[in-house]
């Protein structure tokens, strides 16, 4: 007789079969349009803080260029970055190197009960600016003189050739609304705008998962693409390249290794983008903790890592190795460095130093080329006779890391692997380097008095030869503390739909509102 | 007519009794045979790897299976083949000893809560319950999120997460013993509390909560495998299958040979130990033969 029923063997069998299915990365793929008026878009990170002064990066520069108004936009000329009048300005002139005037559009309307945009905004919203944690876009500006409901002057303590590219026109002119901002605690906020003016509205946020922009109404400037933009929060860079393939996110940067293998054969309907290497990319050693405090430990360190290696491994071979942090183009742009990899030199520095039996924790992001690039400098550094501690961190706990406001983490804090992002000014991209960020950005944490004048003498400096080797110094003396071990200028390489052209900012991030259909 | 004991055939014993079962059920010996291999493995790694498991060689990486690379090599150049015997050994020293671990934490709770006060048996149970109700991966998420990714913390999570349910099990074998007749007589004769949990309860409960165990192994690597593969287990460059796995999947299109060396053992694993278990457990229990 033939029983039927459901036997265990016969439930072990199907579960097995699954468990195969689920281990060997076999999944349905949910394919979901996103064609029309939709737009999706990939985030790498989850949005922290939208407030222009304490914001993060990533999404939430693109979110800030689409929902608040600013007076310059930057506009790519050729090969390099200049800037434009943005929709909000009747007009906006350099009335002389100390001067700039502007006049806002009559009109515009804050959301929310915060009126229309004034020129009182302008001034609140730039002068905050100084106190805030990205002070540094503004190392000249003085103050803004309000002449009129929607007209006023932006007035330099001294000239700065970057003051539109790295501040007015950048994610750091991003305008709000004084009479909300000054009801906030703190005058701050996080992730929720106190008032919106833009092409776009943000609607909607689940941590996590992703925000929502939808075309504004009342927009009455240059008209957007898409009625809706969703930014997806997907971290893992492999799997969103998958979402893409899939069809899930219609933008995404991807990896230098599949920018390669996209090179020789693109998915149907797809296309590549690249887009000049904003980032550098570079470890990071704390100078002021116990282990690393002799500078000769760091200068070993320095020695005992094998870039192309690196390079090689978790690149694909398409990078090439970085010289200092102002990326190729730029004024200040090193070609050589005055370490090399010498792991016999490495070994003889630690010696010197009388220091055996080193363990260290080498700090990432939990991407995969990172992890593979942190197993590369274990290896190195463990051939020096350095054991290295690999901690993978989410983006949450590894952005704190070296922030004094978010604990006590950058106490212990020894070794990381760090990228940032710079507009092309080298200013933009030292700034972080120096006394007043130590504790903020300058996780390496020294400060140097040569460092500081030259930061100043570059600002006001307008010679393009004088600027060059200012700056090129100041890349010398960082190297020189042995806190930097270069690594490279990430090449940035954006996959779309055929369907869309994206825009972007200076700093390879994707603006939606300039984003086309093709 | 007597039959003399020179020809009556000797009374196979319990041992041969269960060898012959086991050689009866093709699932059983398979399952034996799958963690035979993987036991191997584990015992004998260090001796067995073709190629040293951690040397990086960037010139070789992303090497398709070959005859000098069975499995191909990784993205760092290293011998897929041989990190995954190695991994046996990680798999199965975080199984092992957790899962050992968590019952003897287990069954000394559930014995405490069974045969103690009714006020601390309820203390106990709401504690199994408010750890038993978290989700595994989620509270292992959580924990390695605050203690930070280690194979200390991996086991934290994992004794964690079995000692509940051995408490419970225990706990619920020594309400029922704790009332037998054979208890009582031993109790009235003036044993202590200790020697009676210790000499006639212990022996009557640990039998069956040996076979769960055995076949919680299984679950334990894959609860590895899992984490590491979430970024949250084993750190880099230890030869976990779950980072392999997670090696494997970053690098998909360009080396898939990678996801399937790493999803290979786990499969053999959490086969072998599932088969065995389950068979092991319809030849000591007649009620569970055959039919759920």
């Amino acid at each position: 007789m033939i029983r039927n029923g459901l036997s265990r063997r016969a439930l072990l069998k199907s579960a097995a079969v699954a468990s195969a299915v689920g281990l060997l990365g076999i999944k349905p793929q949910q394919v979901l349009s996103a064609e029309g008026g939709l737009l999706k878009v990939r985030m790498e990170a989850d949005i922290q803080v939208l407030d222009p002064g304490y914001m993060i990066g990533g999404s939430e520069t693109s979110i800030q260029y689409a929902c608040l108004p600013r007076l310059a936009v930057p506009v790519k000329k050729g090969d390099t970055w200049d800037w434009a009048p943005s929709d909000y300005v009747e007009k906006i002139t350099q009335d002389d190197p100390t001067h700039i005037s502007f006049t806002l559009k009559p009109g515009l309307m804050w959301s929310g009960d915060s009126g229309e945009v004034t020129a009182e905004d302008v001034k609140f919203s730039l002068e905050r600016m100084l106190k805030s944690d990205w002070a540094a876009r503004y190392p000249t500006l003085e103050r803004v003189d309000v002449t009129d409901k929607l007209s006023g002057v932006i007035i330099l303590k001294s000239p700065f050739a970057a003051t539109f590219l790295m501040g007015i026109a950048s994610e750091s002119g991003s305008l709000v609304p004084k009479v909300a901002v000054e009801k906030l605690p703190d005058q701050k906020f996080t992730t929720e705008l106190p008032g919106q003016c833009g092409p776009y509205s943000m609607t909607e946020w689940t941590p996590k998962q992703r925000v929502v922009l939808k075309a504004n109404p009342d927009w009455r400037g240059t008209p957007v693409a898409f009625q809706e933009v969703q930014f997806i929060n997907i971290e893992d860079t492999k799997a969103a390249e998958l979402a893409f393939e899939a069809g899930e996110v219609d933008v995404t940067g991807v990896l230098p290794e599949t920018a390669a293998r996209y090179g020789k054969g693109m998915p149907a309907g797809t296309k590549l983008t690249g887009v000049p290497g904003p980032y550098y990319t570079w470890i990071g050693l704390n100078t002021e903790h116990e282990k690393l405090k002799d500078i000769r430990v760091r200068k070993a360190i320095q020695r005992a890592i094998d870039v192309k290696s690196i390079l090689d491994a978790a690149y694909g071979g398409v990078a090439q190795p970085a010289h200092g942090i102002v990326t190729e183009g730029v004024t200040g742009h090193r070609t050589t460095s005055k370490y090399s990899y010498n792991p016999d030199q490495a070994r003889a520095l630690l010696a010197e130093a009388g220091v055996s039996d080193l363990s260290l924790e080498f700090k990432t992001l939990n991407e995969a080329y990172r992890v593979t690039a942190a197993q590369v400098v274990q290896a190195n550094l463990a051939d020096v006779g350095i054991k290295v501690d690999i901690i993978p961190l989410d983006s949450g706990p590894f952005w704190n890391l070296g922030l004094e406001s978010k604990g006590d983490e950058w106490k212990t804090l020894q070794m990381w692997w760090m990228r940032y992002r710079m507009s092309p000014d080298p200013s933009d991209g030292i700034q972080w380097f120096l006394k007043n960020q130590v504790g903020v950005w300058n996780w390496e944490r020294w400060s140097d008095p040569e460092f500081e004048e030259l930061w100043t003498k570059g600002l006001s400096e307008t010679d393009p030869a004088k600027r060059n080797a200012i700056y090129l110094r100041m890349q010398e003396i960082m190297e020189d503390t042995g806190a930097y071990v270069w690594i490279t200028n990430d090449p940035l390489s954006y996959a779309h739909k055929e369907s869309v052209v994206p825009g972007f900012d200076t700093g390879g991030e994707i603006l939606v509102e300039i984003t086309k259909k093709a | 007519m007597q039959l003399s004991e020179a020809v009556l055939p000797a009374a196979p014993g319990a041992l041969t009794l269960f060898r012959r079962r086991l050689a009866r059920d093709p699932l059983a010996m398979l399952g034996l045979t799958l963690v035979a291999i993987v036991v191997f493995c584990g015992i004998f790694a260090p001796w067995i790897v073709p190629y040293d498991p951690f040397k990086l060689s960037i010139p070789d990486k992303l090497q398709p299976p070959s005859l000098t690379h069975w499995f191909g090599t990784d993205n760092l150049g290293r011998d897929i083949f041989s990190r995954i015997i190695m991994g046996s050994r990680i798999a199965l020293s975080v199984g092992i000893s957790t899962i050992g671990i968590a019952l003897c934490i287990g069954i000394s709770l559930g014995l405490i809560a069974g045969y103690g006060p009714r006020w601390l048996d309820n203390f106990l149970m709401l504690l199994f319950d408010s750890v038993y109700s978290f989700p595994t991966v989620i509270m292992g998420l959580t924990v390695a999120t605050l203690l930070g990714a280690s194979v200390t913390t991996l086991m934290f999570v994992v004794i964690l997460v079995q000692t509940p349910a051995y408490a419970r099990l225990t706990r619920t074998a020594t309400l029922s013993l704790k009332n037998s007749e054979y208890v009582q007589a031993i109790r009235s004769l003036g044993a202590s509390p200790f020697r009676i949990i210790a000499v006639h309860i212990l022996p009557n409960v640990v039998g069956p909560l040996l076979i769960i165990a055995s076949m919680d192994i299984p679950s334990v690597v894959a609860l590895e495998a899992g984490l590491t593969y979430l970024g949250m287990g084993i750190p880099p460059p230890a030869p976990s299958w779950g980072r392999i796995l997670q090696e494997g999947y970053n690098l998909i299109r360009e080396a898939p040979w990678m996801v399937v060396a790493g999803g290979i053992p786990l499969i053999i694993t959490t086969l072998g130990f599932t088969f065995l278990g389950e068979s092991l457990r319809d030849m000591l229990d007649p009620r569970l033969r055959r039919i759920v």
